[in-house]
């Protein structure tokens, strides 16, 4: 009988070969987004790392606040936007309890890319339709500046934006850019106006029934909170929307980011693997256990 | 000249071996603890190995997958924050080994080696540890290695299989790792008569072994919608010790701890039986109830850990059978699953 293959005798790893240790950052700008939202835009403290850290529309990293933890946030920055990453943190916990209260010059952590990415490649040359709710546009906000950096690979978008007041709306700073972007519409909503509000009123999905953007060569990208997605969905199949033609991202408690800790896993699917970036073809296909 | 697969062990030959190669590395084998509990610990000269009964109620999977596992230290703060990683491994020996858990290290090296990226932290243990495999002559009450391919005689994971014949232990040679740790030992031929005697023992534990469920197409059988799921967790403590003894289960969690200086990350062991398990910061949980919590405790046993590298997460090692304090019996709902159909259930 001959051996059977032993793991005996590997070399011992050296500190980059850890996939839990994080890079070091410095926090360079936070915005206030909403009443408990804020958005950091985070520069690597090694010099290396700023120049060779690449990713893609759709991924997330895991930020560290050393001595409390470690947290999971998509990139909501566009890779076009060259020197910096940044996050959208909506304060619900410790770990995004403690990011709030961390200033422009403090230093962070931040492991990643991971997960895959929305397609743009194979977007290119479509019209777009992005449907965000909430703290839902922070990692549509990623692709959406891509796509608009890259105006001219792509067809017409039609961006549609609500939240439950106006005070939730993420990103207000950057909503006239994308209204007046050449071939662009914005249409926001708001669940509940306030005195100020003049825009139109209603859930998005409501939103998205009464415009009815009729885009024939299209692709849909949604996320917001699973409510808005569930009414959201029928809309854009009756607007003529495949299942191939509806892209979404997916969240789920993270630890490790790297598909060992056991914990993202929709049926055999790991999150943080094969996703967060899903059709909605293939979420069809997983368990409803999310 | 050929190589030899097998070789015999005087009985009082295996401590002091142990004894020598502790010298120059870590050891362990099975010995009863201070609360009589039998786990793997350091040998000493005065320490009484265990290995007659079933498996020890603690398997060797702490060794490669510590309770409490270091991963990078932080010191200072500010960009001058300082992180060193934490590689804390050395060159180790297990004896005892039973073979449902020398199995179940290749589950688990499915998920930190073979999965994507390697886990330089397992990695490294497994890569510097070697097995050495206890036949087991008396199963447990609660095992069932033989119903998932398993064997009390199994090698899968192990460098050497012992088995105890009295005064003197049949050897089994499996790797060259096994055979380079002989050197440090005195063994003698087997004999025709030896290897029988050997056979023997390990067929009369497998007769004692009955197949508890019919694991073929068990995949097919871990169905979303069967009743069973709400009424076997209805009991479900959450209490983990399924999780935490089983010796392939690997689902950790990742904190920090604060120190004068600075503090340590690390990861411990976790349990998909906890309800905060897979809660969101903002409270969304999408396995908030009990039954979907077992749900996915079984199917990423016998369904998704099949579906993704042929291997079921269960080596049938009895323990989570003997030490539920509910007696959710793992064996029970595997043979139950596929004999009910899910329309019998009005409530779903």
């Amino acid at each position: 009988m001959s051996d059977q293959s032993s793991t005996v005798s590997q070399e011992a790893p050296g500190m980059a070969e850890s996939l839990y240790t994080p890079y070091l950052a410095t926090i360079e700008q936070a915005v206030q987004e909403t009443w408990d939202t804020r958005t950091f835009r985070a520069v690597f403290c090694d010099e290396r790392t700023r120049a060779e850290f690449a990713y893609h529309p759709g991924q997330f990293q895991e930020v560290s606040v050393f001595g409390v933890g470690e947290a999971t946030f998509c990139l909501t920055s566009s890779p076009t936007q060259k020197g910096y990453v940044e996050f959208s943190v909506k304060r619900v916990g410790s770990v995004t309890t403690a990011l709030h209260e961390l200033s422009e010059g403090d230093t962070i952590g931040i492991r990643g890319p991971y997960g895959n990415w929305f397609p743009y490649d194979e977007l290119r040359g479509k019209n777009l339709l992005f449907v965000g709710g909430g703290i839902g546009m922070a990692p549509l906000r990623s692709l959406l500046n891509y796509c608009l950096d890259r105006r001219s690979d792509y067809g017409h978008i039609d961006i549609f934006y609500g939240a439950r007041t106006p005070g939730d709306l993420c990103y207000t700073r950057e909503f006239d850019s994308w209204a007046q972007s050449p071939n662009t519409a914005l249409y926001l909503t708001v669940d509940k106006g306030d005195e100020k509000w003049t825009g139109h009123v209603g859930v998005v999905p409501a939103h998205v029934r009464e415009i009815s953007p009729s885009l024939d060569n299209a692709v849909a990208i949604t996320c917001g909170p699973p409510i808005m997605i569930k009414f959201t969905l029928p809309e854009l199949l009756k607007l003529g929307f495949t299942d191939e033609q509806i892209l979404t991202t997916l969240e789920m408690r993270m630890k490790c980011g790297v598909g060992k800790c056991g914990r993202c896993n929709i049926g055999h699917t790991y999150v943080c693997l094969d996703g967060p970036v899903f059709t909605y073809a293939q979420i069809r296909q997983l368990p409803p256990e999310f | 000249m050929a190589e030899i697969n097998a070789t015999m062990l005087g009985a009082s030959e295996l401590l002091p071996w142990a004894l020598r190669l502790a010298a120059s590395r870590r050891v362990l084998a099975p010995i009863a603890g201070t609360d009589g509990a039998v786990r793997y610990l350091p040998v000493s000269p005065d320490a009484t190995l265990v290995f007659s009964g079933g498996r020890p109620v603690r398997g060797p999977k702490e060794h490669f997958m510590p309770q409490t596992d270091p991963l990078f230290t932080f010191t200072g703060s500010g960009p001058a924050v300082a992180l060193q990683p934490v590689f804390n491994h050395e060159p180790a020996v297990i004896f005892g080994v039973r073979p449902c858990d020398g199995r179940a290290l290749r589950s688990l090296d499915n998920v930190f080696l073979r999965r994507r990226e390697t886990d330089a932290h397992y990695a490294a243990r497994r890569g510097q540890t070697i097995m050495v495999g206890l036949a087991c002559a008396e199963p447990g009450w609660g095992c069932f290695c033989t119903t998932v391919g398993g064997s009390p005689a199994g090698t899968d994971g192990l460098d050497l299989l012992l088995t105890d014949l009295g005064d003197r232990y049949h050897v089994r040679i499996l790797t060259s790792a096994g055979r380079e740790l002989l050197e440090d030992t005195v063994c003698s031929p087997s004999s025709d008569t030896e290897e029988r005697l050997a056979a023997e023992q390990h067929a009369r534990a497998i007769v004692r072994l009955q197949l508890a469920f019919d694991s073929n197409r068990i995949a097919e059988r871990v169905t979303w919608d069967s009743p069973i799921w709400e009424r076997v967790a209805r009991r479900c403590l959450e209490c983990g010790v399924c999780n935490f003894l089983c010796p392939l289960c690997h689902c950790f969690d990742i904190q920090d701890e604060t120190t004068a200086d600075g503090g340590i990350r690390f990861r411990c062991w976790d349990t998909c039986q906890f309800d905060e398990f897979t809660k969101m910061g903002a409270g969304h949980n999408p396995r908030a109830g009990r039954k979907e919590r077992l749900r996915q405790r079984m199917s990423h046993k016998f369904k998704y850990l099949v579906e993704e590298f042929g291997q079921a997460g269960c080596t049938g090692c009895g323990r989570c059978v003997e030490m539920c304090p509910v007696n959710i019996d793992i064996r029970a709902v595997l043979a139950e699953l596929g004999t009910v159909p899910s329309a019998e259930h009005p409530a779903k």
